[in-house]
Parts: C-alpha cells; sequence; structure tokens
C-alpha cells in the first residue's frame, strides 16, 4: 500500500526542507563571519566555562606581568643606587686611607686634608641624594614613607622598615624597595655598618683633624662594600626571581591563548567550505521545491 | 418497474453526485485550512424493490457526508501538544536567560577582573590618587554590573507573567468556546447530523487547550470533551466552564513575592491551582519564572553578597590616603536577598576616593599590604557551590568561577531544553504529518473524485434522457 500524500504534506515538507537548509547556512555564516565555534555558551557550555576560566586568568596574568615589569625596574633603580654609593663608600675608603697617613700640623698636609675634607662631603651628600632617590614617584629606600625622603641631610634615617612587596605571580610576591635599616644602617647584621654615620664620621674626623676618628673608620668602610655587595647580591637574587616569573607568565600568556583559540575557534578552511556545502544545499532544496510545485500535473489540470 | 423508476434512480443519481461534487469542492477549498479535516461522502445503494417477481435496484442515497481522521492519531497529538508546550516555553525562556547572562554575565566578569586588577594597580602604586578613583570607578562599575543583569531578570520575570496573564485570558476563552462546541455538536448530533467543521474546530481548540493548560482531557459519555486535574475537578464540564483567573500573591516556595498565582472561580470561590500545572506552557513559564529566573537571581545575590561582603571585611582593617579607617568599600549588605540589586559603592567611598584603603597602618603612603590582600580575593575561595544554601557551606568556588558556573549551568540546561524541544517537535511533525497523510486533502485525489462523479453524474442525466426516449417511443405507439 502507498503513502498517501495530501497537498499540504508536499507544501510543508517542502517547507520544512528549505527551512532546514536555511537553518545550517545560518549556523555556518555565522561561525564563517566571527570565526568561532562558541558563539553563545549553550553552543559549547563545557568549552565556554573553560575558555572564560582562561580569559580570567589571562586578564590577571597581564596586571600581575605589568606589575612584575616595575617591580624589575624599581629593582634596577634601587640597584644603581647601590652601586653608585658603593663607588662613593670604596671612594671614601680611599680617602681615609690618605687622610690618616697625612694629618700632621704642616700647611701643604692642611692644605691636602681640606682637599679630601672637601671630597669626602662630597660624597656624603651625594650619598644622601642618592638614597632618597625617586622612582615612580616613589623613594626607594624609606620602607612605606615613599613620600617622604630616606635621609635627611644628617644622614638621619627617616622611613621605617616597611618591606614594600609586589605580586609578580600568582600567590608570588617579592620585597622590591631596599630595606635602608639594614643595607643603609647595617640593622640586624653582625658587624653591620650605618654608612651615612660612617661618612658623617670621616668627615668629622678630616674636619677636627683626628687621625683615630679617620683611622676608626677605616676598617667600617671595607665592611660597608661587602655590605652593600650583599644588597646588591640580594637584589641580584630578586630581579633574576622576576625574570622567571615574567616568563613563565609569558609562556603561560601564549599556552592560554593557544587554548582558547582551539576552544573558540573554527578551522577557517572547515569554517568555509562547511557554508559553501550549506549554500549549495539551501539553492538545491529551493530549486527542488519549485520544480515540484511548478510542474505538479494536476496544476495543469486546474488551469485547464 | 415503470419507467418512472428511470427517472427517479436517474435523479437519485444526479443528486448523489452532486452532493458528492460539493463535498470534494469543500474539501479543494479547504485544501490550505489548518486543522481542516477532510471529508467523504457515504454513498449507498437504496433498497431493493421486488417487481413481478424480479429484485431490483432502488437507486442510491447519500446518507451523510463524514470525516475522514484517526482517533489514535487525534488523541496523540493532544497529548504531544502537552510536551511540546512546555518544551517550548522552557526552550525559549532558558534561551533568554542565557542571552541575558552571556552579555550581562560576560561583562560581569570582566568588570569583576578589572577591579580586582585595579586593586592589583594600586599595591604597585599606593602613593597615587589617581588609582583610587579608578577603584572606584571598577567597583562602581561592578556593582552596576551586578545590578543591570538583576534588573534585566527582574523584567523577564515581569514579561514572563505579562505573558501569563495573556495565556489565561486566551485559555478562558478557550474553554467557554469549548463548552458551547460541547453542547452545538451534541445538538446537531442528536438530530442525526454530522457537524464536522465544528468537529474539527473542536478539535483545534482541544489541542491548544491542551498545549496550554497541560491538562488530561475527559471524553464523557455523551461525547463531550472536556478538561480538568487531579484536585481541581473540571475545568470544562459538557456545556460549562469555570474562568481561571491570575492574582498577584505574597512570596512562596521558590515563586518571589508580587509574582503571579492562577486560580479558578467556581460557585464556591477562588481556589489556587498554581501547583496543579505540570505540563504544557503555562507550567514551562511558571518552571521558567520560579525555577530558572528565580534561582540564577538567587546565585547572583549570593555571588553580590559574598563578594562585597568580603571586600568590606578587608577594607574596614585598612587605612585610606587620607587617614581614614573602618570603612566599608561597598554599601552595607544585610542579608544576600536582594544583594545584586542592593549593592553600591559606599558613599563616603563616593564622596572622597582617598578614604579607598590601601594600608594596613595609618601615616604609610607606600604602605600596600591590604591592596595585596584585597587583590588576593580574586584567588580566594569564597563562594559555595552553585544551588547550595549559604548557610554553613563550605567556600569552594571564587568569584568568577562561580559567575562563569552559573553562565556554564544555565547553557547547559539551554542545551538540553534545545534538544527535548527539537525532539518534541519533531514528534509533533511525525503525528501531524501522519494525520495529514489520512485527513489531509489530496488535491490529485479530489480531481479524479471530480472526474469520477462528474462521469457519473453526466451518465445520470444520460439514463434519464433514456428513459425520456422510452416514454417517447411508447406515447408515439399507435393504437
Amino acid at each position: 500500500m502507498t503513502t498517501r500524500i495530501s497537498t499540504q504534506q508536499v507544501y510543508s515538507s517542502s517547507q520544512q526542507h528549505v527551512g532546514e537548509a536555511r537553518a545550517r547556512e545560518i549556523s555556518s555564516s555565522e561561525k564563517a563571519a566571527s570565526m568561532k565555534e562558541i558563539n553563545r555558551p549553550s553552543d559549547n557550555p563545557v568549552g565556554w566555562v573553560r575558555a572564560q576560566s582562561i580569559k580570567d586568568d589571562l586578564s590577571q596574568r597581564n596586571t600581575i606581568a605589568k606589575n612584575a615589569g616595575l617591580a624589575n625596574h624599581m629593582l634596577t633603580v634601587g640597584e644603581g643606587v647601590l652601586a653608585q654609593l658603593h663607588d662613593n663608600v670604596d671612594r671614601a675608603h680611599e680617602l681615609a686611607i690618605t687622610a690618616s697617613s697625612t694629618t700632621s700640623s704642616s700647611e701643604g698636609r692642611n692644605q691636602t686634608r681640606e682637599a679630601l675634607l672637601a671630597e669626602v662631603k662630597t660624597l656624603c651628600d651625594s650619598s644622601i641624594r642618592v638614597l632618597n632617590t625617586r622612582y615612580a614617584g616613589k623613594t626607594l629606600f624609606s620602607g612605606y614613607q615613599t613620600d617622604k625622603p630616606a635621609f635627611d641631610v644628617s644622614g638621619k634615617y627617616l622611613g621605617d622598615s616597611g618591606k614594600f612587596q609586589m605580586e609578580i605571580g600568582k600567590n608570588l610576591v617579592v620585597p622590591v624597595n631596599i630595606d635602608a635599616e639594614q643595607v643603609i644602617q647595617g640593622k640586624g647584621i653582625s658587624g653591620g655598618v650605618n654608612i651615612p654615620e660612617v661618612l658623617s664620621r670621616l668627615a668629622h674626623g678630616l674636619e677636627h683633624n683626628d687621625t683615630d676618628s679617620i683611622r676608626s673608620t677605616l676598617d667600617e668602610l671595607l665592611r660597608a662594600g661587602e655590605q652593600l655587595s650583599v644588597g646588591r647580591t640580594e637584589i641580584g637574587a630578586r630581579m633574576s626571581e622576576i625574570e622567571r616569573a615574567v616568563n613563565a607568565h609569558e609562556d603561560q600568556k601564549i599556552e592560554n591563548l593557544d587554548d582558547i583559540s582551539k576552544i573558540e575557534e573554527v578551522d577557517a578552511i572547515k569554517a568555509f567550505s562547511d557554508l559553501t556545502r550549506d549554500q549549495t544545499v539551501l539553492r538545491a532544496a529551493i530549486a527542488t521545491t519549485q520544480k515540484i510545485l511548478n510542474d505538479d500535473p494536476i496544476n495543469a489540470f486546474f488551469r485547464s | 418497474m415503470s419507467i418512472g423508476d428511470i427517472f427517479e434512480i436517474g435523479k437519485q443519481g444526479l443528486a448523489a453526485q452532486r452532493q458528492a461534487l460539493q463535498t470534494t469542492s469543500n474539501n479543494i477549498a479547504n485544501a490550505n485550512t489548518p486543522g481542516y479535516t477532510r471529508q467523504r461522502p457515504v454513498i449507498e445503494a437504496r433498497s431493493q424493490t421486488q417487481t413481478d417477481g424480479i429484485v431490483l435496484g432502488g437507486g442510491v442515497n447519500v446518507p451523510r457526508v463524514i470525516r475522514v481522521h484517526d482517533t489514535f492519531v487525534d488523541r496523540q497529538l493532544v497529548d504531544e501538544a502537552r510536551n511540546y508546550g512546555t518544551a517550548k516555553i522552557r526552550s525559549e525562556g532558558l534561551a533568554h536567560v542565557e542571552s541575558i547572562l552571556h552579555k550581562n554575565g560576560f561583562e560581569l566578569g570582566e568588570l569583576t577582573n578589572k577591579f580586582f586588577n585595579s586593586y592589583r594597580e594600586l599595591s604597585a602604586n599606593p602613593e597615587v590618587p589617581a588609582l583610587r578613583a579608578q577603584i572606584a570607578e571598577a567597583a562602581s562599575s561592578t556593582a552596576q554590573g551586578f545590578n543591570g543583569l538583576a534588573a534585566s531578570l527582574d523584567n523577564m520575570k515581569r514579561d514572563l507573567d505579562l505573558r501569563l496573564g495573556q495565556t489565561v485570558e486566551a485559555v478562558n476563552t478557550q474553554t467557554k468556546e469549548l463548552a458551547s462546541l460541547n453542547v452545538q455538536i451534541e445538538k446537531f448530533e442528536l438530530q442525526g447530523m454530522a457537524p464536522n467543521e465544528l468537529l474539527d474546530r473542536r478539535d483545534s481548540v482541544v489541542r491548544d487547550l491542551s498545549q496550554k493548560l497541560g491538562y488530561q482531557v475527559i471524553t464523557n459519555d455523551q461525547g463531550h470533551v472536556n478538561f480538568g486535574a487531579t484536585g481541581i475537578g473540571a475545568l470544562v464540564n459538557s456545556g460549562e466552564s469555570n474562568d481561571i483567573v491570575v492574582i498577584r500573591t505574597p512570596e512562596e516556595g521558590k515563586k518571589a513575592a508580587g509574582s503571579l498565582d492562577i486560580f479558578v472561580k467556581d460557585a464556591f470561590g477562588l481556589h489556587k491551582i498554581t501547583g496543579t500545572f505540570k505540563e504544557g506552557e503555562i507550567a514551562g513559564m511558571i518552571q521558567v519564572r520560579d525555577e530558572v529566573v528565580n534561582d540564577t537571581k538567587r546565585q547572583l545575590d549570593t555571588a553580590a553578597f559574598e563578594f562585597a561582603g568580603a571586600v568590606n571585611e578587608l577594607h574596614r582593617q585598612g587605612f585610606g590616603a587620607d587617614g581614614s579607617d573602618k570603612k566599608d568599600l561597598f554599601s552595607n549588605l544585610k542579608t544576600a536577598k536582594g544583594a545584586s540589586e542592593e549593592i553600591c559603592l559606599n558613599d563616603d567611598i563616593k564622596n572622597n576616593f582617598q578614604a579607598i584603603a590601601a594600608a594596613v597602618e595609618p601615616g604609610a603612603s607606600g604602605d600596600n599590604r591590604l591592596a595585596l590582600k584585597i587583590a588576593d580575593l580574586q584567588n580566594a575561595q569564597l563562594m559555595p557551590a552553585l544551588g547550595t544554601e549559604l548557610e554553613n557551606s563550605p567556600r569552594t568556588f571564587t568569584l568568577n568561577e562561580s559567575l562563569n558556573s552559573l553562565v556554564g549551568g544555565i547553557a547547559n540546561q539551554t542545551s538540553r531544553e534545545k534538544q527535548l524541544f527539537e525532539h518534541q517537535e519533531a514528534i509533533l511533525g511525525q503525528l501531524e504529518n501522519y494525520r495529514q497523510s489520512v485527513s489531509g486533502v489530496s488535491l490529485e485525489e479530489e480531481a479524479l473524485h471530480m472526474m469520477q462523479q462528474q462521469a457519473v453524474f453526466n451518465a445520470s442525466a444520460k439514463t434519464m434522457k433514456m428513459g425520456d426516449e422510452l416514454l417517447q417511443t411508447i406515447l408515439s405507439l399507435k393504437p
């Protein structure tokens, strides 16, 4: 027994076929236009959640990486300050050696001592100035008192013991300021040297022709140099840690972008070949419908 | 048999074929009419007559015109319309919630990222005043993101209630029509007539009502088609129908305060029947409103409450650039309920950005410890698992994980409901296709019927002409 087909079935099935072909063509064209496999979460709920959490991670990492860059710059500047201070201390040590061997009352020697005093004072002023260096709006050696100078002209510390830390990775922070109390004033270090105080004492010794006082600074200035070297080494270690963190961010960023691309994006060749196929199917469905409806012999009967 | 009988039989043939042709032309005219069932004349030979010991045919008769239909398929169409109604509304509703969340949820995720990142930037430069303004802006935008999402969900609930009211009005019109059709059809049938068009109309109304109400269809002994549900009796009973009405009622279960409940109005007053809708469009609207939209709103409230609470708790422990302390960053939210609508930037902060805390000690412009702690909240497990009670639930998700899961959960449901709807649509399409193959008009078939009926009509006229010639022959005989 053949299946009976009513006239409405002919039209409705044609409509259905064209409608389905049109829906597939729209879906393919949406993918080809956006180049995305997921245009709304329900297209792939699990994939959408995964892509979204990767994007959240990426957004967080971008800011952290920016901060890590700033942290690196701050430490670089801080290291430069310590290097300059180190030079000052070395020079002061040389001057102290000279001064300790030229402290007599002859006039020529007095002139030499005064010249030494002038240079030591310059070194003192330069050291205080360099210790008050500001970067990105903050004093680097004053703990949390970043809006104030770290030392006054007499070499008195004005900051606090705050360790200014910055986030350089997820749940990873490093101190990016220099602990002046430790590195500059020698607090908490066995045999630590208060560098501004030693320089000041050297100047005072030269000013008052106090050979004992000058000699007392010789050993301290040597230790000050070592103290600064330790501080610089510590900064170097932190900079390496930041570099590793920044590299890890970069690697993770590439991986994240790759993952997002795999989840969200379509294969361009497949997208366009699907679109071409669906457009061909749609054209065929329309042509078939026209043929079925126009060539229907019963139309001819009713026209006659 | 007399020659007169030939005229009578010829006349009957003409009448029968005319009625058949009328039915055919009616079928052709209704070939595109939705819900129309093709009709067929029942053509019967008349009782035989015995003349001079010979049994002769008595002509032709058309006692009735019948509808060609399959009762089983009609019944299945009514049953499946209930499931179709639920699936259609749930699929549309979930797609709408998804589009709200995808736009606003996606934005909200970005806004919370921006908020935490702005705190992260402040942690790097706590002495820069402009960064506090940036945090105020990000906090305000995040709060507005929550507010916008809550408003969109509320609008959707209002739209669903509006649609519910319109559907109830349409149901009342159709239940009255069904009751009236029951009476009219019975009247015709008692007179021995087949009210085919009225029967078609009743089938169509029953299908529509089934799709909207999702109630069981009960046909009684008199052939009346009635609607009813357990616990409320009949909504349509023979020639009587009870109106249903919508009334705004207080909060109950998952239903929010001010949303519509459905009541039936009978001789004893109003009775709430909201709970009797298990299938159909009305049930779909109630489910989307109370389960999908309200649950989404509740989860959003939880997110806003926990987020603002965690940020405020830390912020109160810190000091602003102006030395102020013990201040909330966001307005103080007392309960989770309504938090997504109420969350906003604290007025004290709105008026003075320098009160935004970054330090744990006063008077230290470079103290960034609190800023680091608040930025770190982005990775803190602040949120309970979706759908769990806020009280005493372990916090296992970060804010953004929770927001992403909320959108992902809705997306999952949307995908599932879309498939269910497509499946239901296919079932209904298949049944409608089958109904069409039985009851639909085929123009080819009708054309053949027309040719056949025309030929018989012509032949019948010819028999009368021949009878006339016979009569003339007899009359021309001369005695």
